[in-house]
């Protein structure tokens, strides 16, 4: 199956802002969707609030809208009820982390077999561009006009840290990239998360001189560096790079495999 | 409806680009590497010099709208272009 065939391309032009990242991760979703041949009748994409919300129903296939930060909750239930789907998860960095960031950590704790797309645009678009805790130091947003005083969360090493057992990270600038660890965290089993640091041109460009989706993507290229490249820099060199690639890998017994089995040896036991 | 879509050719390859999904960001533009794309006068994306087209296919990565296609004899249903 073409990537097309995957969306409601009857829903286009969708609703993003102009040059807006997004579009460029849901396209990278939906070849990563094609290129595992996968079955849209045994696939299903949650997405919460926010802009990335927006990429669940672009999506020919079941999907969820839920309420804000709850998306990993709804997936959760999802797949424990029907363990044969495939759950993609379509988070923003205020869903993932702001709103929902419990949620978030504990479902990477239980290591629950759901790949999750985090849309990391630094700022809350959607509701106007306020401050997110992703939005880097001294940036400014609508609420922060004088920069931003808060240090932001680095998404990557938290789901690490919190436990999660696939962890990623790439930019809307690398596309190959993009759709080669999507397709590897869907193929993982446990809790895959896939960092994309997209541009938001529309609020952080326009309140921090970067009105140029273009030229946004390009100072994406130039602040990340791979993960190869990570380990030959000097202190000095990391200050203000991001490292993107693939951070982490681990195999960890699966959540609702675990809960099955537990339910399997219950009755066996009376 | 029919939806309008504008084919650019050039032997079997060939570039499609729906003007009605385009919102004008230009990014497609300024990735070009060989300078094919250009904006017209309404703010949509139109190959201007498709002749110097190497269907790399970047336009088609970077497009947000999914606007553009690039086509190397892939196999489509006419109604998905």
């Amino acid at each position: 199956m073409e990537f097309q065939e995957y969306l409601r391309v009857e829903r286009l032009p969708h609703v993003w802002c102009p040059g807006c990242g997004h579009g460029m991760i849901t396209h990278a979703l939906a070849c990563a969707l094609a290129e595992l041949e996968l079955d849209p009748r045994q696939t299903a994409v949650i997405g919460g609030i926010g802009c990335s919300g927006r990429a669940a129903f672009l999506f020919d296939m079941d999907a969820m809208h839920t309420t804000h930060g709850c998306a990993v909750v709804f997936a959760t239930g999802l797949k424990l009820v029907r363990p044969t789907l495939t759950v993609v998860l379509t988070l923003g960095d205020g869903d993932a982390i702001g709103i929902g960031g419990n949620h978030f950590i504990h479902a990477c704790r239980r290591n629950v077999d759901l790949t999750a797309i985090i849309y990391n645009n630094s700022i809350y678009g959607q509701t106007g561009g306020q401050v997110a805790p992703t939005t880097p130091v001294h940036r400014k947003s609508t609420t922060s006009p004088y920069g931003n005083l808060e240090h932001p969360f680095d998404i990557a090493r938290l789901a690490i840290a919190a436990g999660a057992t696939y962890v990623a990270r790439t930019t809307s600038f690398d596309f190959p990239d993009m759709i080669k660890y999507i397709k590897r965290g869907i193929a993982h089993k446990g809790f895959s998360v896939i960092e994309v640091l997209t541009h938001c041109p529309t609020y952080y460009g326009r309140l921090n001189d970067l009105r140029d989706p273009y030229e946004m993507l390009h100072t994406m290229k130039e602040q990340t560096v791979p993960i190869e490249e990570w380990a030959q820099l000097t202190e000095e060199e990391r200050e203000g790079k991001i490292v993107i690639g693939e951070l982490h890998r681990q195999e960890r017994p699966e959540f609702v495999e675990s809960y099955y089995e537990l339910i399997a040896q219950m009755r066996d036991g009376h | 409806m029919e939806i309008a879509v504008n084919r650019y050719e050039q032997g079997n390859f060939f570039l499609a680009i729906e003007p009605r999904r385009c919102k004008g960001c230009g990014v497609c533009v300024q990735s070009c590497p060989q300078g094919v794309l250009a904006l017209n006068g309404e703010g949509k994306v139109e190959a201007k010099e498709i002749a110097r087209c190497v269907f790399c296919g970047i336009c088609e990565q970077r497009c947000p709208d999914f606007a553009i296609s690039v086509y190397k004899e892939r196999i489509i249903q006419p109604s998905l272009v």
